[in-house]
């Protein structure tokens, strides 16, 4: 648990000064802890301190096999294992442990199947150079074809109807204005992240829109959260290792459902924000359930242009199980979001009277 | 941001609102213009009666005269348009971030608007700005104004059910160098969108397309596109890069028809078709007060 007195942290002559600690989340994946430190140790500039946030479960006494690989690393890497006891589907809340005990002047989260460049810490800090800024994130390589290119015009926004852009694996050239980050590889200062109540957990499942939860909070206040391509993490996509499929119809029901809890308790249940994203999947779902009738009455045609076989349209209507998983998503979502709001502000007025 | 516009020299009639819309945020503007006073299509264009309006307003000197041959005998009057307003472009991109590509018959009613909208598009990696536009058919006439000051009625493009439709004839502004492809249109640019509604307000985009930001109605640029005398509308016929689709006399009989009647024609616009549907508005002028007898 403590931090290796070893290596002394080397601060980049781009970085200005600025110490650095870095956050890795994770949950039963030893075997990629061990790649992501063997890439955070060969950084041209060495962080102040890496913290490894472990929520696998120590039943019976055995401890998570993540303890030895962070353990072998002592004395290349100023690196500390803290533990998460909450267990699965607590990804924000090892973030959270893991700001609470941070003490550089930026955090920087990292997956643990996330392998950074030799100088991705150079890159991400030197946007820093502007004080507005109090966000960078780094380009997410995932290896697939295209997606260098794809989405140049829309990285990272908050779109005025609700809905939220990715394409975190394009390469605009040069840094640009983004509204949201992902935790795969993001940065913030850290008396930004403070000054919001720090991250904010309670997002269950897959934990979708934690990591944008941070950043949208910094953008609510008007801060400048910066994309910059060239800090670049190679993304490896490990298996998801709670239950379920990555990307079933329970992904979709959480991802509805927490999004709209994010846009409840970032800008309130009566928000625009929040309003023009219930119209929004309204709208999408409207667009489903034209698209299925218009397949049964037999006016849609195939790519080449021939009539759709009776079967294909008689399963036009399994479309309207979509459409049952978003809306029930948005009706949980919205009083879900309340009620998170209503946490949220309690705990912030606790913090308020502990200080 | 260095800010450059360039504008083609061919048509009197909102230059001077358009021009001084934008004049006090730009650095240089390059004022383009056939040499032979010529339009695309080889009808005499007024470019002396432009250039004086240009001279008036450029009290500081930022108006540069850049005359060309665009009227080419037997090349497609669009191709011509790109043509010229490519020379333009280049010339105004010379020492600039961005360039401004307004006609002049295309009123900036909120510059803090717009120029904010370029700031966030240049910050997100954008190299063009496709700002909405308010597209208007035809004046219909003088309307009561509470205020005192004056009104005038108009017929807008709008949707079926008379809600706002954004129009997009290219994009208002583009990075210094930047390719265009059609007129205004370079489709190769990275876009930021701005629409009046947080979905795709305009047909022509797709359905779905992305809105990147939204801006008030009353923000939108007005483009007095078709908002001219009935003597002004057939010359412009005759002018215009997409000559060859307005020149039918159909065309001119159902604008003169619908200025007359701007009521009927807005009431029968669910009826119709994009870009046939009508909405009955109400503008301060100026910018919008046209020129004498232009009211049908």
């Amino acid at each position: 648990m403590s931090l290796s007195p070893v290596v002394e942290a080397d601060p980049s002559p781009r970085a200005s000064g600025l110490t650095t600690s870095v956050v890795i989340p994770t949950f039963r994946r030893d075997g990629y802890v061990r790649e992501c430190l063997s890439h955070l140790a060969a950084l041209t500039a060495t962080p102040l301190e890496v913290l490894v946030v472990d929520a696998t479960p120590e039943e019976s006494g055995s401890p998570s096999p993540t303890r030895a690989v962070v353990a072998s690393f002592e004395g290349r890497l100023p690196v500390r294992y803290l533990r998460n006891e909450l267990g699965a589907g607590t990804t924000p809340e090892s973030r959270g442990i893991g700001v609470d005990e941070a003490v550089g002047d930026i955090v920087a989260f990292v997956d643990d199947d996330a392998y950074v460049a030799p100088d991705w810490l150079d890159e991400l800090l030197a946007p820093y150079s502007a004080p507005d800024v109090v966000g960078v994130g780094g380009r997410i390589v995932n290896g697939q074809p295209g997606e260098t290119e794809e989405g140049l015009d829309r990285i990272g926004r908050l779109l005025p109807d609700g809905r939220l852009t990715g394409y975190f694996a394009a390469d605009p050239g040069r840094d640009v204005d983004v509204d949201h980050l992902l935790g795969a590889c993001m940065s913030f200062r850290r008396p930004a992240l403070l000054d919001v109540g720090g991250v904010h957990g309670r997002y269950p499942f897959p934990c979708v829109c934690e990591e944008t939860d941070i950043s949208l909070r910094q953008r609510a206040r008007g801060r400048r959260i910066v994309f910059a391509p060239r800090a670049v993490v190679r993304h490896v996509s490990a298996p998801y290792a709670g239950k379920g499929d990555r990307f079933d119809r329970r992904y979709d029901y959480f991802r509805r459902r927490n999004h709209l809890v994010m846009l409840v308790r970032i800008y309130g249940p009566t928000s625009t924000t929040a309003r023009r994203f219930v119209v929004t999947v309204l709208r999408e779902n409207a667009g489903r359930i034209r698209w299925a009738a218009r397949v049964l009455a037999g006016r849609v045609r195939g790519p080449r242009g021939e009539r759709l076989h009776a079967s294909a349209r008689l399963r036009s209507p399994g479309v309207l199980a979509r459409v049952a998983v978003d809306l029930a998503g948005l009706a949980v979502g919205w009083p879900v979001g309340v009620r998170e709001l209503r946490t949220d502000r309690a705990l912030a007025a606790a913090r308020g009277e502990a200080r | 941001m260095r800010l450059h516009a360039y504008l083609l020299a061919a048509d009197p009639n909102y230059l001077a609102a358009s021009l001084s819309s934008y004049y006090d945020h730009v650095e240089r503007i390059i004022v383009s213009y056939d040499r032979s006073h010529r339009s695309w299509t080889g009808t005499p264009l007024p470019v002396d009666e432009c250039l004086e309006i240009v001279k008036e307003i450029d009290v500081e000197g930022r108006c540069e005269l850049v005359p060309g041959d665009f009227w080419r005998p037997g090349a497609d009057p669009l191709d011509s348009d790109t043509h010229q307003r490519r020379v333009a472009l280049a010339v105004a991109s010379e020492g600039a971030d961005w360039v401004l590509q307004l006609d002049t018959d295309e009123v900036m009613v909120s510059p803090p608007a717009f120029l904010g909208a370029l700031g966030r598009a240049d910050a997100a990696g954008a190299t063009a700005l496709d700002y909405p536009s308010r597209w208007l058919y035809a004046r219909v006439g003088d309307a009561p104004s509470r205020s005192g000051s004056r009104t005038g009625r108009y017929l807008e493009m709008s949707t079926a059910w008379w809600r706002p439709v954004a129009g997009y004839p290219g994009p208002l502004a583009v990075h210094a160098g930047t390719r265009l492809d059609l007129a205004r249109q370079a489709p190769s640019a990275l876009r930021y969108r701005v629409d009046v509604r947080p979905w795709n307000t305009d047909p022509a985009q797709g359905r779905g397309s992305l809105v990147h930001e939204v801006v008030g109605l009353d923000d939108a640029v007005v483009h007095y596109s078709w908002v001219r005398s009935r003597d002004a509308m057939r010359r412009k016929f005759g002018w215009s890069g997409h000559t060859g689709e307005y020149s039918h006399p159909l065309v001119y009989r159902r604008w003169a028809w619908r200025s007359a009647h701007p009521w009927f024609a807005a009431a029968t616009s669910p009826l119709r078709r994009h870009p046939e549907r009508f909405r009955v508005v109400r503008l301060p002028e100026p910018p919008g007060r046209g020129p004498e007898g232009m009211r049908p």
